[in-house]
């Protein structure tokens, strides 16, 4: 007899798929006798007690509000207080942008990470081969990774195509960052463009954070492209700087409002949204003082600006674990960071 | 002659005149249209309405130029409408028929007026406001149905009524022996209403019992039905009387006003002249106007619209935002009520979309009798009677028995009462199949009740707030309403996903389209209205899942009037439609939208999805094959991008 016995949503009336869950009345893991009332469920004609058929330990798998299928778990009765019951059913919502079945097969088959479409709402195979091809066509330089960071990597990544996913953050002093713009007129309009400029810039110095894993070998890109991630009306995108190293403050600036400006009329193109090396997405407008962001296919870090807390805010950069440690992402943060307080 | 007799002579008189001289401008070529005359039957309208108070109502029937003149005196404005001329009581639109004034309504289909009487002394009763309600009808209108619908709500609610019964014992041609089984005031007093008669041909008698029956139905006693036996001594129309000369001499020797002219000559022939007279006056005046002064609008309502992201859906199923929504409306509103079969606690309406109503507006939410052309017909007479009544049909199949007052009432009132009323109402109804309720029970019949002038015809879906939906309905209510839901709608939660990669956004109409957008250029339109866009999306999903074909849905919430200019935006950008819906296309709004593309020369690639052409079967596997689904727009959307 298995220890855990799921208890189901009854099929009430006929015209119900999905009943909501209204009301606990059992508190979590507390016991109960057969015949007592776990919870209110809401069909779409009323609202019901759901009993319990046995006695045992109430185990939720559902929270109040959620929906519930007709004969679905919504939770468990167990022997004993602490026996283990199943992890929740699969089906829940999943973020990031949804493929065609053809799309994915090619994405198993070519192992390319999904997160290289974050910027997208629907993908087609096309779309996949699309970013096969701008990859494949890239200019990059392979140099195999130390035997040191190879044999690293086979411990903790299992085999497995993801980035072993790590985080470094620093924290900068708001005051400096806001003289440093005062002094930068250029991002007057857009602050965090003077992150992206200088970032650029640190990534020449830094060139293993302008390259991906790929296969036991650091794939150096040649160019220096910074993506930055929009989050607005249009849905997520990330549209990119090529050649962000050697551009401009003027020209930075330009190309991020005329990037911007495509986003809100719609006009971003596979060309302005793809050949990323390098990302930064800025959170500061939206209170989280400290985040771990995704990284990119085909790219080994991500720059996250969080809200100042306190009089600083932190430089989050997560990095792939498998070309760089928190030793090499503390000094980018470090370079990164004195470049712009210096400007101050 | 006493004063007041003498007052009932002219008037009398004056109806008699107004009335032959209406068959003599038609033998003239001066008037359009028909002509029933009461000639014979003047002293049933003058017995009435003797006893009516300025706020009482008075509704009549096809032969209503008597009731109208006894009732309001205005015989100019009479035979300014029958030339059709812009100073008649309804502007020329109305014509015989047809009349409005004050508190006078009359309309030419039989029985129908019943229940909009019973409507209005319903609304009267319901908020305490002074005034009666007559209704006028003909023995041959004894045939219909809904009259009897009229006589059980009426008692049973005890409304003021007053059923005035003109037994003429002729109905057109025939006879009243050939058709009329059983007694009269029987049928009446079955329904435990009380009864009384008189007859036209003896007046003074005639007038007591009609104040008598005025004043018990004043005096708060429930309806009442008085029978007028009455002489109709000219044809139905013209020239189509086929009774014997002989029988309707006889029936002359007994018309009151030869009686009084043999007694009064002196008097008579005075009054007559007088009549005679103001009749030439009117029948000038109405001339010297012409006909036809009415600019006509024929927008087709094309609009082009913007767009918005759509709100977050509700975290509750349709059917308690629609609960919401009408406890919203009796809340704020005094003229709102609530009927219709089932309603009422605890069963709380077929799909509990009035659950807990009654109990917290006790006496705003009733049940009713199966009675749904009494029902919708109640509803036309309370909202002439200034109220803003919700009538729920519990099936959409069942609109069916409310064609009569939906298309000859609801639809007209405005119009050819020169647009000075309007009945403005909710009509509530659910269509919709796939529950296995077989024929008449599953029937998206909608396409019967679309491009009828002065109605308004909106269909819920889970993707815009059902309660939101209403208020905008109550907000803008000035006309009859018909809302379509739908039984699968009632239970489906309103935040539900949208499928993945998709997204929504609403019109700035005031009941928005709603535009499903994949994020990127669209392959094909899907259009469909209602609850069907629950079956669209999943069409959608499937095509970019499996088949990698980007579909975007437009779907309209107003059926009617209707707007085409959101769908043919995306058409053209899309170049392909295909139409989607559970009811039959065949001259259905999937055709009528796609006939607007076609004349703006937007329609390219063009199919239509539909019910089998069949009653849709009870059995389950029947019932799936004969309403299409999202396999089958999967399948024909892709016949169209192979095309």
């Amino acid at each position: 007899m298995p220890d855990a016995k799921p208890v189901r949503v009854p099929q009430e009336t006929v015209n119900d798929e999905r009943v909501r869950l209204v009301r606990w009345r059992v508190e979590e893991g507390a016991p109960v006798e057969p015949g007592a009332v776990l919870a209110e469920i809401e069909t779409s004609k009323s609202v019901l007690e759901v009993t319990a058929g046995e006695g045992g330990f109430l185990r939720r798998a559902a929270s109040e509000g959620d929906w519930v299928p007709v004969g679905g778990v919504f939770c468990y009765l167990t022997v004993h207080a602490d026996d283990p019951v199943p992890a929740a059913e699969a089906g829940a919502k999943t973020e990031g942008p949804a493929f065609s079945r053809k799309a994915r097969a090619l994405l198993e088959k070519e192992g390319v990470d999904p997160a290289a479409f974050s910027g997208m709402g629907m993908v087609r195979e096309e779309d996949v081969r699309r970013h096969l091809a701008s990859a494949s066509a890239k200019g990059v330089r392979r140099e195999p990774l130390s035997a040191r960071k190879r044999s690293e990597n086979a411990a903790l990544s299992g085999g497995g195509a993801n980035a072993l996913r790590s985080l470094a953050a620093l924290r900068c002093s708001e005051e400096a960052y806001r003289r440093a713009v005062e002094r930068a007129p250029a991002f007057e309009a857009t602050p965090s463009g003077l992150i992206l400029f200088e970032a650029a810039r640190t990534l020449k110095e830094f060139p293993l954070f302008n390259a991906y894993y790929a296969d036991g070998d650091a794939a150096y890109y040649d160019g220096v492209n910074v993506g930055f991630v929009v989050d607005g009306d249009r849905g997520l995108r990330v549209p990119v700087i090529h050649g962000a190293d050697s551009k401009t403050e003027d020209e930075t600036a330009r190309e991020i409002q005329d990037l911007l400006l495509a986003y809100h009329e719609d006009e971003l193109n596979v060309e302005r949204l793809s050949g990323g090396t390098f990302t930064i997405t800025d959170l500061s407008g939206e209170g989280v003082t400290r985040f771990d962001p995704l990284i990119n296919a085909a790219q080994s870090a991500i720059l996250g600006v969080a809200a100042p807390e306190g009089g600083s805010f932190e430089l989050c950069l997560a990095f792939d674990h498998r070309l760089h440690e928190g030793r090499s992402a503390a000094a980018f943060l470090h370079v990164l960071k004195s470049r712009i307080t210096a400007r101050a | 002659m006493d004063d007041r007799s003498e007052d009932r002579l002219r008037a009398a008189l004056l109806i008699r005149a107004v009335e032959t001289r209406l068959l003599s401008l038609y033998a003239e070529g001066r008037l359009n249209g028909t002509v029933h005359t009461c000639i014979g039957q003047e002293y049933s309208g003058i017995a009435v309405a003797e006893h009516l108070r300025p706020e009482d109502r008075v509704v009549s029937n096809h032969r209503c130029h008597g009731h109208f003149i006894a009732r309001t005196g205005d015989a100019e404005g009479l035979i300014a409408e029958l030339m059709g001329r812009p100073q008649g009581v309804c502007g020329g639109r109305g014509g015989s028929q047809h009349l409005h004034k004050d508190g006078f309504y009359s309309n030419g289909v039989q029985g129908g007026i019943a229940p909009v009487a019973t409507g209005m002394a319903y609304e009267l009763f319901r908020r305490g406001q002074d005034g009666i309600v007559v209704v006028f009808l003909g023995d041959g209108t004894l045939g219909e149905g809904v009259v009897y619908e009229s006589f059980n709500l009426a008692s049973k609610w005890s409304l003021p009524v007053l059923f005035v019964l003109e037994n003429n014992r002729v109905a057109q041609s025939t006879p009243q022996r050939q058709t009329l089984a059983g007694g009269i005031d029987a049928r009446a007093a079955a329904f435990g209403i009380a009864t009384g008669s008189g007859v036209t041909w003896k007046p003074e008698a005639l007038i007591t019992a009609a104040g008598e029956a005025v004043a018990r139905v004043r005096a708060g006693k429930g309806p009442f039905f008085l029978r007028i036996d009455t002489d109709r001594l000219n044809a139905h129309s013209k020239g189509d009387d086929d009774r014997p000369a002989a029988e309707v001499a006889k029936l002359r020797e007994r018309d009151p006003l030869h009686a009084i002219r043999a007694a009064e000559p002196e008097l008579y022939d005075r009054l007559e002249e007088e009549a005679r007279l103001r009749v030439e006056k009117a029948v000038e005046a109405a001339e010297k106007v012409p006909e036809g002064g009415e600019d006509f609008e024929d927008a087709d309502g094309w609009r082009g619209v913007s767009w918005s992201a759509a709100p977050g859906g509700e975290k509750a199923r349709a059917v308690v935002r629609i609960n919401q929504a009408l406890a919203d409306a009796l809340k704020a509103d005094e003229r709102v009520s609530l009927f219709g079969e089932d309603l009422e606690d605890p069963y709380g309406g077929a799909f509990k979309a009035t659950k807990g109503l009654s109990s917290a507006y006790p006496g705003r939410v009733r049940n009713t009798p199966i009675s749904e052309a009494a029902i919708v017909g109640m509803a036309n007479g309370a909202a002439l009677a200034g109220g803003r009544p919700v009538v729920e049909l519990m099936f959409g199949d069942f609109m069916a028995l409310a064609a009569d007052q939906w298309i000859n009432h609801a639809s007209k009132f405005g119009y050819m009462y020169g647009d000075s009323v309007a009945a403005p109402f909710v009509l509530r109804t659910p269509m919709g199949g796939r529950r296995g309720y077989g024929p008449t029970h599953s029937q998206s019949l909608e396409k019967h009740f679309l491009g009828l002038p002065g109605t308004r015809v909106l269909a819920l879906n889970a993707r815009f707030d059902p309660r939101e939906f209403y208020k905008r309905v109550f907000a803008s209510l000035d006309r009859p309403t018909l809302v379509l839901e739908n039984k699968l709608l009632y239970g489906r939660p309103l935040d539900a996903p949208l499928p993945a990669g998709f997204s929504l956004e609403i019109s700035d109409e005031a009941f928005p389209t709603i535009r499903l957008s994949p994020d990127a250029g669209a392959d094909l339109t899907l259009f469909c209205w209602g609850d069907a866009l629950d079956e669209a999306e999943r069409a959608a999903a499937r095509l970019f899942e499996e088949e990698e074909i980007f579909v975007e849905i437009i779907c309209s919430t107003a059926l009617y009037p209707f707007n085409a200019a959101p769908l043919a935006e995306s058409v053209s950008r899309s170049g392909r439609l295909l139409t989607f819906e559970e009811g039959l296309s065949f001259s259905s709004l999937s055709a009528e939208a796609a006939a607007a593309l076609a004349e703006r020369g937007v329609l390219k690639q063009f199919s239509r999805l539909a019910s089998a052409r069949r009653p849709i079967p009870s059995s389950k596997v029947l019932e799936v094959r004969s309403l299409p689904d999202a396999a089958a727009i999967v399948a024909r959307a892709k016949e169209l991008l192979d095309a």
